[in-house]
């Protein structure tokens, strides 16, 4: 169970403070696939980079399984939005190289690669480097190697933010096939109310300005969800709902109001 | 016919430029023939019939294998310090700030200046040579790669915490490589820059080298002598530089594949 208390995170910005994420009570069921639904500026990555242990909340604390978060580790795994695959290795070797930090031998580790790189649909792919993959196939490398970590987490930061609309659609619908098979506990960021509606359980909806959480919302669609669920009645109706909720939210004072990333 | 003279001309680009070079070369050898030059400007052809005669007599061997000598073990010392504090300068503030102002303060400094302030502690050695080598190499090499880091992806580091990576396997094998781009151009700027100083400090001071050597024939007015040793230091520079640069050819072959493309 991933728990956060009164989290708040500040950061000091030439001269004045910026309030990134204000005061968020939020607690995560093992297994859960929650997204996380909200503009630019919302501190919704501010938050993901918290749960990973890469920033530090300035108030509240973050625990999983009752053990406060103070640093980075393997149990919770990271896939950014770019996919920042090693392009000086080989698509197998990246996959590869979790292990070998592990100390798992080169050679089982390159077979454990092998095996992820299937399960993610790139075995045709291991010998080429990332500069020669699209970025939907970028994608699909980096989260095996990130689950070649064997973390109980998976924070996802926008992973298909910068893929074409049917690329997303169908590695929406691959990342559901492998956390139906797989017991992990997914945290998923994203700006696109369908994608948030489609793969969570449950979409907490944030707000600007100061950073904060307006809604946990649960989405009742059938599991396991398959390409069908796209078209199940209700997602009109939680669509205008979200719809309204991020329309209504204050924008921010200034600047990229319009600009939803 | 202009038209297949054109394309035969995208297709080898070296034409153009070995036939510049030959033209610069002909007209050269033609003003020296024309005794256009003064006497002691020698044409190309004498210059290399020079250098051959020096060659055999062996005396091209010594100077060669002491200055290169020098100028790799300066370049070696230095550049490698340099990528290393450069690095990790780039990665941590503490360091930055603490190698900031003394470089800041070193680096305006023709390093040829000090010279006489280390031969005063060291003689006029190898040793003195050696360091004013590879305190010239450091800059180049240390900006770079300062700069290289600072360019890094912070994402990729995470990556590395992410996995549990210690360090140095951080350092290693992540920033290492992802700043090697701009690092390997400071590499070869030091490479450049330790010619030069190798020799500037093989000129001052008695000394054995290709410098020591022109300095003695400028001295003499064996000014044949003098050419085919610039000669022979040309050679030297044109060659480790094409030496460095497959090296980081093989080294950043990753970096030509796919190179710019996205999405």
């Amino acid at each position: 169970m991933i728990e956060l208390k009164g989290v708040a995170k500040t950061f000091q910005r030439g001269g004045h403070v910026v309030r990134a994420v204000t005061s968020v009570d939020l607690t995560i069921e093992r297994g859960e696939f929650v997204t996380v639904l909200g503009p630019s500026g919302c501190g919704k990555t501010t938050l993901l980079h918290m749960l990973g242990g890469f920033e530090t909340p300035t108030k509240g604390t973050v625990t999983i399984d009752g053990q406060i978060v103070t640093g980075p580790g393997r149990d919770r795994g990271m896939v950014f939005q770019d996919a920042t695959l090693f392009p000086w290795r080989t698509v197998s070797a990246n996959v590869a190289w979790p292990l070998e930090v592990d100390g798992v031998p080169k050679r089982a580790a390159r077979l454990r690669s092998a095996a992820l790189l299937e399960k993610v649909g790139l075995e045709k792919f291991g010998n080429a480097f990332p500069g020669e993959l699209s970025g939907g196939m970028r994608q699909r490398a980096a989260l095996a190697r990130t689950l070649a970590m064997e973390p109980s987490v998976l924070l996802m930061d926008e992973p298909f933010g910068a893929l074409d609309a049917q690329t997303r659609e169908i590695m929406q619908e691959e990342l559901m096939r492998l956390w139906q098979e797989s017991d992990l506990t997914v945290i998923f960021i994203t700006h696109d109310i369908s994608e948030a509606i489609f793969l969570g359980d449950r979409v907490i909806v944030m707000g600007v300005s100061p950073g904060r959480v307006i809604e946990d919302f649960k989405v009742e669609l059938d599991r396991p969800r398959t390409a069908e669920a796209r078209n199940d009645p209700r997602i009109l109706e939680y669509r205008s709902h979200l719809w309204g909720l991020l329309a209504h939210a204050p924008s921010p004072p200034s600047g990229n109001g319009s600009q939803i990333t | 016919m202009i038209g297949n003279l054109n394309s035969v001309l995208r297709e080898r680009p070296w034409i153009i430029s070995i036939g510049f070079a030959g033209l610069v070369l002909a007209l050269w050898q033609f003003a020296t023939i024309q005794s256009w030059f003064p006497d002691y400007i020698l044409g190309p052809i004498n210059i290399v019939a020079e250098f051959v005669a020096m060659f055999h007599r062996g005396e091209l061997g010594d100077q060669v294998g002491a200055s290169l000598r020098r100028a790799l073990a300066g370049f070696a010392i230095g550049s490698g310090i340099g990528v290393v504090l450069g690095l990790l300068a780039g990665v941590s503030r503490v360091f930055r700030d603490l190698f900031d102002l003394t470089q800041a303060f070193i680096h305006p400094i023709p390093k040829i200046a000090l010279f006489p302030a280390i031969a005063v502690l060291l003689g006029f050695t190898d040793q003195t040579r050696i360091f004013i080598i590879a305190l010239s190499a450091f800059f180049p090499a240390y900006l770079n790669a300062l700069n290289g880091a600072l360019g890094v992806d912070p994402r990729m580091i995470w990556v590395g915490q992410n996995a549990g990576a210690v360090r140095v396997r951080i350092f290693f094998q992540i920033l290492l490589p992802a700043s090697l781009p701009r690092t390997v151009v400071g590499l070869r700027i030091s490479l450049m820059v330790s010619f030069i100083m190798m020799v500037a400090t093989e000129v001052v001071g008695h000394s054995n080298g290709l410098g020591a050597g022109l300095m003695r024939a400028y001295e003499e007015g064996v000014y044949g002598e003098m050419y085919g040793g610039i000669l022979a230091v040309a050679i030297c520079g044109v060659l480790s530089n094409a030496a460095l640069a497959m090296i980081s050819r093989r080294l950043l072959a990753w970096q030509a594949i796919g190179g710019v493309q996205r999405g």
